[in-house]
């Protein structure tokens, strides 16, 4: 008879994992990986049936757990409710991912006030909320994985408050994790340009040409090794040499020089 | 000559285009499906509007919407049969990308779609006693299963990724006829070996693109293979193994495709992930 190949022992941790914007491609993704870990988790999203929907399918070990909550994490009686739920339960967390986030492409100026405020709203508001109150519910090490954007070491024109927010998560990351250091709590960001999560993402990739083929990393590998760096105590991880090599070279260049050179680049792609 | 009732994926374009082509001259009742409503009209439109073809929209991607579209595939036969289910829809893309169960997009476009749109239309087939095909490929032959990590996610390569959804192509198909074949319907496969079509273009870039678009064109005009198919529908059923067709011919596929243990593991892991 042929035999399975790639055997593999899994066990079950006693750790627990909260995953905000679950329901999402990389949100999944970091799921996926976490339960095959062994964690616990506690999942997040905005649309509770499309969350249930995932996690329903999930191939779960013996007393493995998943809970989840509807929760949009700008709103702070629905991300209560979860820490109640915490606290009352006697949770623990040993990794925070914060993973939800909101983008808008294009003109400032034509981008709706909801747009605009939620980018700020979610992105930096939302997860600050959840790095706030973690700390209350944290277990002896609490380990916290933010999903920032490569865009955060940008001033970039047509995504001008994304851009702005992930750059407040990169700093926040950098010096909470030396408040924070005697607390046993260890923050990683995690900085990608683009992924491809799902076909509508392939095809912007393709109109990138060369330099997108080039920069694009499968999103599974980043999942795993944002983890597993995040366990090591790295602060920043970007995945793909050649991003990490571009952004060298453009850390070099004037500031003003290096917005009108992404404003004329990004330019072509909304007109 | 005894019209059936027919449903067809992947009608698009290829295989699945050439087959209705040929279908909708005979006058046979063809089900088409297609990605979106854009495509199929499309073709649709391109085939000459037959009267005796409709299309229908299903996102293979997500199990809710074959759910959902089976549906709308049975309101279209009154006498609530299917003689044959035919599978040409299929993708390979580049990158790993999943869809909102977190499945790897082969193993559910290639496989765990066929799997669940014939089992939703199990009822009609049953009913008309007919015959389920399935596209496979000779790539399966060097292709095993990991059942702990069926989706790739630990290392994702498109042509393993491609492979391992053939072979389940063809375990899938045994394992089928080991469960109904009592019930008188059979699953069949076509190898259609290499065919001139966009499969490995569409979705995929730079060199790997390149390959295709070259290697494509070595490969059979789209409407020669059709008839490898419209010869198992026309044909008296034929219960005996191999269930295999190339070239018109049985051929035996791969040891580890036929092995019940291994296809019966398989069934019952991707029956979980459809429910």
């Amino acid at each position: 008879m042929p035999k399975d190949s790639g055997k593999q022992v899994k066990s079950l941790l006693n750790k627990y994992a909260l995953v905000t914007g679950a329901s999402g491609g990389l949100g999944r993704e970091f799921v996926l990986e976490l339960v095959e870990r062994g964690y616990h988790v506690i999942l997040l999203a905005r649309n509770k049936e499309r969350l249930d929907y995932f996690a329903h399918n999930l191939l779960l070990m013996d007393h493995q757990m998943v809970k989840t909550f509807e929760c949009d994490i700008t709103k702070d009686d629905q991300v209560k409710t979860v820490f109640d739920y915490l606290i009352n339960n006697e949770i623990k967390i040993d990794m925070l991912i914060n993973n939800a986030g909101y983008d808008y492409e294009g003109w400032f100026k034509k981008a709706s006030h909801e747009d605009t405020i939620s980018i700020a709203q979610v992105n930096v508001l939302g997860t600050l909320n959840m790095i706030h109150r973690i700390l209350d519910v944290k277990a002896k090490e609490l380990t916290i994985i933010n999903v920032a954007s490569l865009a955060g070491f940008f001033p970039m024109p047509m995504k001008a408050v994304y851009s702005a927010s992930k750059r407040f998560i990169i700093e926040l990351t950098r010096t909470l994790n030396y408040e924070l250091k005697d607390d046993n709590v260890h923050l990683t960001v995690l900085c990608p340009a683009g992924m491809p999560t799902k076909i509508e993402v392939l095809n912007k990739i393709k109109a990138l040409g060369l330099i997108g083929a080039m920069t694009t990393v499968n999103f599974n590998i980043v999942v795993k090794k944002t983890i597993d760096k995040a366990l090591k105590k790295k602060e920043i991880y970007i995945p793909g040499w050649l991003n990490v090599f571009m952004l060298k070279i453009s850390l070099l260049i004037p500031r003003r020089r290096l917005v009108k050179k992404l404003g004329k680049k990004w330019k072509r792609t909304f007109e | 000559m005894y019209l059936k009732n027919i449903v067809v994926t992947g009608t698009t374009s290829g295989i699945g285009y050439a087959i209705v082509k040929a279908l909708a001259a005979r006058g046979d009742h063809v089900v088409a499906v297609t990605l979106n409503d854009a495509l199929g009209s499309k073709a649709y439109q391109s085939l000459g509007s037959p009267q005796n073809v409709s299309f229908v929209s299903i996102d293979l991607s997500s199990n809710q919407a074959i759910e959902k579209g089976s549906h709308k595939i049975k309101a279209l036969f009154s006498n609530q049969k299917i003689d044959v289910l035919i599978h040409c829809a299929a993708i390979v893309p580049q990158y790993y990308i999943t869809n909102e169960q977190g499945y790897e997009m082969q193993f559910q476009v290639n496989h765990l779609a066929i799997m669940n749109l014939t089992l939703n239309l199990l009822d009609y087939i049953k009913r008309a006693e007919g015959i389920v095909i399935a596209t496979s490929s000779r790539v399966h032959r060097s292709a095993t299963i990991n059942f702990d990590d069926l989706m790739l996610r630990k290392k994702y390569f498109l042509f393993s990724a491609y492979k391992k959804s053939k072979l389940a192509n063809v375990l899938f198909a045994y394992e089928f006829n080991r469960r109904y074949s009592k019930d008188h319907v059979l699953a069949y496969l076509v190898d259609p070996r290499l065919v001139n079509t966009r499969i490995a273009e569409t979705n995929t870039r730079g060199i790997i693109r390149l390959f295709w678009s070259i290697r494509r064109r070595f490969g059979q005009d789209p409407n020669a293979v059709a008839s490898y198919f419209l010869q198992l529908i026309d044909q008296e059923k034929n219960d005996q193994e191999p269930y295999y067709y190339k070239y018109g011919k049985q051929v035996e596929p791969s040891n580890y495709g036929k092995d019940e243990q291994i296809a019966k593991r398989f069934w019952e892991a991707s029956e979980k992930l459809i429910k």
